[in-house]
């Protein structure tokens, strides 16, 4: 790795579908998405296609701070669009990397049905 | 009825491979597949997507693969059952068993090798209250039979490429179409989507975009189907049919019922031979989980192999295998 001293803390909150929440510490420099981070915190998210945004099982509603990520791309605004109970904030965690833009922000698991 | 040595369930990958690996042992295949066509996540979910790990080929996609494996097992002259789910899978009192599936059909098996992935695909189904009570009287979420809708009023939910090219078919069968999006745009093929904007335009099809569908009246059958467009108005459309096209996502469905040991959503297995706590009855693939399980294909294929050694002992209980390559014995078709 290279110099660690710069390493960009980032913290959110995460909801599951049970609505129990949990504070999420991770790095921004990590090139993880919020679908791997939400995992390994024990978050139970299915990610069938494993990344592709191609089975819509780890869609995740932003309850806060939508603005700040980066409009979602074609595969994954094609994906949301085939999940009918995806709504505004509606976002696939695997299409979207860590960075310093998700501190503070709210994320909550959607049953992906 | 249907006979067979082995019934497999599940036609992707692993399933399609299991023919191989049983026939070569002269073992006989019937395969059961709720889609209605093979392949399980490689054909419904990455069909186009290249692979690079399978052994051999340095990348395929999902289709070349399936086209190969169902090249592979061609000599072998499996069975399918394609469409239909297995909903139970009985023992009989000589040991073999009865499997019965979603539309009735029943095959007699001396093994049963669950290769069912994920689970079955299935339609995704929006949130809407009452829905299911409505299925089969005016809900349908697939449109098998184009010529059902003629006639009558429709309602189609969804913006995806299903909804779209159904929208379409039925725009010339049903009285009434109506079409209702999420979103103000579609993705979908451009010349679809065209298509679409022009039937709306000339007053063919009734468009609402930025809406979804909220609720369903009826006594006792569909009657109307309550739609709510973004920061406006509520409508009721009268309705005779309610078709949400969301494309289809796996569930495990009827595997976790029958009584084998299971680990979350996954059937235990041994390492040995892949046999599940039931006798004769084996899972493969996607289905299983044991200490070191990995989901890839080639895992799946190595199981496939074991399983019908471990199987040949129930269909040829008077013969002992003999251990040959292929490149020895060749495939020996039947
Ligand atoms: C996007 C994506 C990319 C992938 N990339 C790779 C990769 O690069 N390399 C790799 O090795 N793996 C990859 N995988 C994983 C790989 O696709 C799976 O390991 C593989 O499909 C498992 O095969 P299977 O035959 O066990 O099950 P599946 O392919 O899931 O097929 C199971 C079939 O069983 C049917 N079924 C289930 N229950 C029933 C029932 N009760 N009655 C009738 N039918 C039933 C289902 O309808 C389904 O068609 C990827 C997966 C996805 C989604």
């Amino acid at each position: 790795m290279g110099s660690m001293h710069s390493e960009r803390k980032i913290e959110f909150k995460a909801y599951d579908t049970d609505g129990d929440w949990r504070i999420v510490e991770a790095s921004a420099d990590a090139r993880l998405s919020l679908m791997d981070i939400l995992r390994s915190n024990g978050f139970d998210i299915k990610g069938v296609c494993g990344g592709l945004a191609l089975c819509g099982t780890c869609i995740v509603k932003v309850i806060s701070g939508t603005g700040e990520l980066a409009p979602p791309n074609d595969d994954e605004a094609a994906m949301l669009e085939m999940l009918p109970d995806a709504g505004t904030g509606s976002r696939l965690a695997c299409q979207l990397p860590l960075s310093l833009s998700m501190n503070e922000m709210v994320f909550g698991l959607q049953n992906y049905e | 009825m249907i006979s067979t040595d082995i019934c497999v369930i599940g036609a992707g990958p692993v399933g399609l491979f299991a023919v191989f690996e049983a026939g070569l042992l002269k073992m006989r295949c019937h395969v059961v597949d709720a889609l209605t066509q093979v392949g399980g996540q490689l054909t419904e979910i990455y069909p186009r997507k290249p692979i690079y790990d399978i052994p051999g080929y340095p990348e395929i996609t999902g289709e070349q693969l399936i086209g190969q494996l169902m090249a592979q097992i061609a000599p072998f002259r499996p069975s399918f059952t394609l469409g239909e789910r297995v909903e139970q899978v009985d023992k009989q009192p000589d040991d073999t068993f009865l499997l019965t599936t979603s539309a009735g059909t029943v095959i007699s098996a001396g093994v049963v090798v669950i290769a069912g992935g994920l689970g079955c695909f299935e339609p995704r189904k929006p949130a809407i209250p009452d829905l299911q009570l409505y299925e089969g009287k005016g809900v349908a979420y697939s449109v098998r039979d184009p010529e059902v809708f003629r006639g009558r009023q429709v309602v189609i939910v969804g913006g995806g490429d299903s909804a779209l090219d159904w929208t379409l078919v039925l725009t010339g069968i049903a009285d009434k179409v109506t079409l209702v999006h999420r979103g103000n745009t579609f993705r979908g093929a451009p010349d679809t989507a065209g298509k679409i904007q022009e039937l709306a335009s000339a007053g063919k099809l009734d468009l609402i975009t930025r809406a979804h569908a909220t609720h369903l009246t009826g006594a006792g059958r569909l009657e109307r189907v309550g739609v709510s467009v973004y920061g406006g108005e509520s409508l009721l459309i009268p309705a005779d049919d309610f078709v949400p096209l969301f494309g289809l996502t796996p569930k495990l469905g009827p595997i976790a019922e029958w009584g084998l040991n299971m680990d979350k959503d996954a059937v235990s297995v041994t390492t040995l031979d892949y046999s599940t706590s039931e006798k004769r009855i084996y899972a493969i693939g996607d289905i299983n989980q044991y200490p070191g399980k990995l989901k890839l294909i080639l895992c799946g294929f190595h199981e496939a192999a074991l399983m019908a050694r471990s199987a040949f002992q129930f269909i040829y209980p008077d013969q002992r295998i003999n251990f040959k390559y292929t490149t020895v014995y060749g495939i020996n078709a039947f």
